[in-house]
């Protein structure tokens, strides 16, 4: 079976027996989740406090956790997504996992809020004009730039040459680039 | 280095203790009392042993065609038409056409729609014997007696609605609720397959003896799921035209028994979570697949990508003020604060599940702290237009961050998406020389403290 290091497999699959992994899975993502929360509350605190609700319940059930089914990306993605509809259904954050795991109230000074606020500064801007790129751009950027793979690898999934792939996140990045300056 | 370092730490915290207390026991549930845990596993062995040869003999006999009937299963807890999911509404419950076989043969297993009085559509599944939903007799349920048991469509067993506590950890997982209209997609990890509730008995049965099930109502746009079944990759159709699917296969070795998640959303747009891996919908007259939700900047590969559903955001913030008249009584018993009753008159109807009033007492401001949402319950049952409302709350300053006094804050939502409403609050104050009741929850400590 194939595993994926850069979604973070082999950490989540050893953090079923050792705790520091988790706490490594959670540096690996919490950024990513943090900005996902953002996105939908717009609010630090709430992103904050829905970021630990998530990652309680991953903890409770990183166990079954299954590669086969899924990526851990996208397993704690699919938490995060249930703990944000939860909320909104429930019209409050939901707390239930921390409280279960006996995880103290979250305390955020000024600064942490600052960054967290700050994880999705520019993004809608950047996201509006990524999608006005062709597709085949739109894919290549995604995954150089933002998962960070190697071009032989996606040109292999795109059925083209690296030297296209190269092409067509240069030619993306110089598009979004220019759209980016325009718009400011 | 984190953003939050404290959570952080307190999440490498609770995966030790959560570590530490599964080394005691490899699949005991983390509700079971540690001083009684070894004396409930001795006793079970013997009735598991004989549960395994009833379990071999009913279910050959099932794949005869011959296994008897027993007791129908009864009701869990006291069902109420106006609390909670309410009661199976008569002659609304549906048995669907849906039948999947058992990894291990005998009567294969089956989904029914059940509408309650609230306004709730419930997923029921089961055992098919003869046109009925049911459970067997087997792995510690209903004593072993290898015999099949009907469910009448009037019974609810007890249920896992999302968002609320379970009086046991076991496989009674096997029903879930949401609101009418909603499309659900959702799995129970590691449930019997008797398909009845194993009374805990479930943490003691081997993983492949365990079954894992997968179900969901899509809705009239749904078309087909994929999924996988070990390495294989599986599409089915779904049954229209209310798509509606059910996948059963054996619980895998390590997993976590009795747990399961489910996602709501609007038909059409819902995405897949595991164990299915695309949902094709007819939207607009197009085929089109929809993936799992992708983390942000993640492109997902999927060929005839369906169009990005549309989300509303900001209702978390949205809030009326009706600034309504809040009583609160604190209830003292020697000197103890041990809970506290709250009354107001409802100025909304709640009709059904999909309304609801929540009193809630937010987390006070606390060393810099943004808040970690609210303390509170949900009334969840029906109430008049004008009438008086009275509710108990636990103690009410477990959160008061040292404070002798808190703001209870009464609210009214409409779910789904609708701001919620503030009928009113009001500051209560703990009197001086009360000494604080029981917590509202326990925290264990673990080996590094809380």
């Amino acid at each position: 079976m194939m595993v994926c290091d850069m979604c973070g497999e082999p950490t989540l699959i050893a953090a079923r027996s050792d705790p520091e992994a988790f706490a490594s899975f959670y540096r690996l993502f919490e950024r990513r989740v943090l900005g996902f929360f953002m996105r939908a509350t717009r609010r630090a605190d709430l992103a904050a406090d829905l970021t630990a609700e998530t990652f309680a319940r991953a903890i409770e059930s990183v166990e079954s956790y299954d590669p086969a089914r899924g990526r851990a990306d996208q397993w704690l993605f699919g938490i995060a997504r249930n703990v944000l509809g939860s909320s909104y259904r429930e019209g409050r954050v939901q707390c239930t996992a921390r409280a279960r795991l006996g995880l103290p109230r979250l305390v955020l000074d000024d600064h942490v809020s600052e960054t967290i606020a700050r994880l999705t500064e520019g993004e809608e801007q950047a996201t509006v004009a990524l999608a006005r790129l062709p597709r085949e751009q739109q894919h290549a950027i995604h995954a150089r730039v933002l998962e960070d793979r190697d071009y032989a690898e996606i040109a292999g999934e795109l059925l083209c040459s690296e030297a296209v792939v190269r092409q067509r996140v240069s030619r993306g990045l110089r598009t979004l680039r220019a759209r980016l300056a325009g718009e400011q | 280095m984190s953003i939050i370092p404290q959570l952080e730490r307190d999440l490498l915290e609770a995966a030790s203790r959560r570590l530490s207390s599964s080394d005691d026991g490899p699949a005991e549930s983390s509700r079971s009392h540690p001083g009684v845990r070894g004396r409930a596993r001795r006793l079970r062995l013997p009735v598991l042993a004989f549960g395994g040869l009833l379990a071999s003999t009913a279910i050959a006999l099932a794949a005869s065609g011959v296994i008897l009937s027993g007791a129908p299963v009864r009701p869990g807890g006291s069902p109420n038409p106006i609390v909670g999911e309410g009661v199976p509404t008569p002659g609304a419950s549906r048995l669907l056409p849906l039948r999947v076989p058992d990894p291990e043969g005998g009567p294969p297993w089956g989904m029914r729609i059940v509408s309650t009085t609230r306004g709730e559509v419930c997923v029921q599944i089961g055992r098919i014997q003869h046109a009925q939903l049911g459970e067997l007799g087997i792995d510690g349920v209903f004593h072993d007696d290898g015999r099949f048991h009907p469910m009448s469509a009037d019974v609810l067993p007890e249920t896992s609605r999302i968002g609320t506590s379970l009086s046991n950890n076991d496989a009674t997982e096997s029903v879930s609720c949401h609101l009418a209209g909603q499309a659900v997609a959702g799995e129970h990890l590691g449930v019997g397959r008797s398909a009845g509730g194993a009374n805990g008995h479930v943490q003691s049965i081997a993983r492949r003896e365990l079954r894992n099930l997968a179900y969901g109502l899509l809705g009239p746009a749904a078309v087909s799921v994929s999924y996988h079944d070990g390495n294989t990759p599986h599409t089915a159709l779904v049954l229209a035209p209310i798509g509606a699917y059910l996948i059963v296969q054996r619980a895998a070795p390590a997993e976590q028994v009795a747990s399961g998640q489910e996602g709501l959303g609007t038909e059409g747009d819902l995405p897949p979570s595991p164990p299915l891996t695309a949902i094709t919908y007819r939207i607009d007259g197009k085929l089109c697949r929809r993936g799992p939700v992708e983390p942000p900047g993640t492109a997902a590969h999927l060929t005839g990508e369906c169009p990005q559903p549309h989300f509303s955001t900001g209702q978390l913030v949205r809030t009326r003020d009706l600034h309504r008249p809040v009583h609160v009584r604190l209830q003292i018993s020697r000197h103890v604060v041990t809970g506290a009753e709250v009354r107001f008159i409802a100025p909304f109807a709640v009709t059904g599940a999909r309304e609801n009033y929540t009193i809630d007492i937010p987390t006070a401001p606390c060393h810099g702290s943004l808040g970690e949402g609210f303390v509170g319950s949900r009334l969840d049952r029906n109430v008049a237009a004008g009438a008086l409302v009275t509710s108990r709350l636990a103690y009410p300053f477990e959160n008061a961050c040292g404070r002798r006094s808190v703001t209870i804050e009464v609210r009214y939502s409409t779910e789904p998406g609708a701001a919620p409403v503030l009928v009113g609050r009001t500051a209560v104050r703990e009197p001086v020389g009360a000494r604080p009741g029981p917590p509202m929850r326990q925290v264990t400590p673990g080996p590094h403290g809380p």
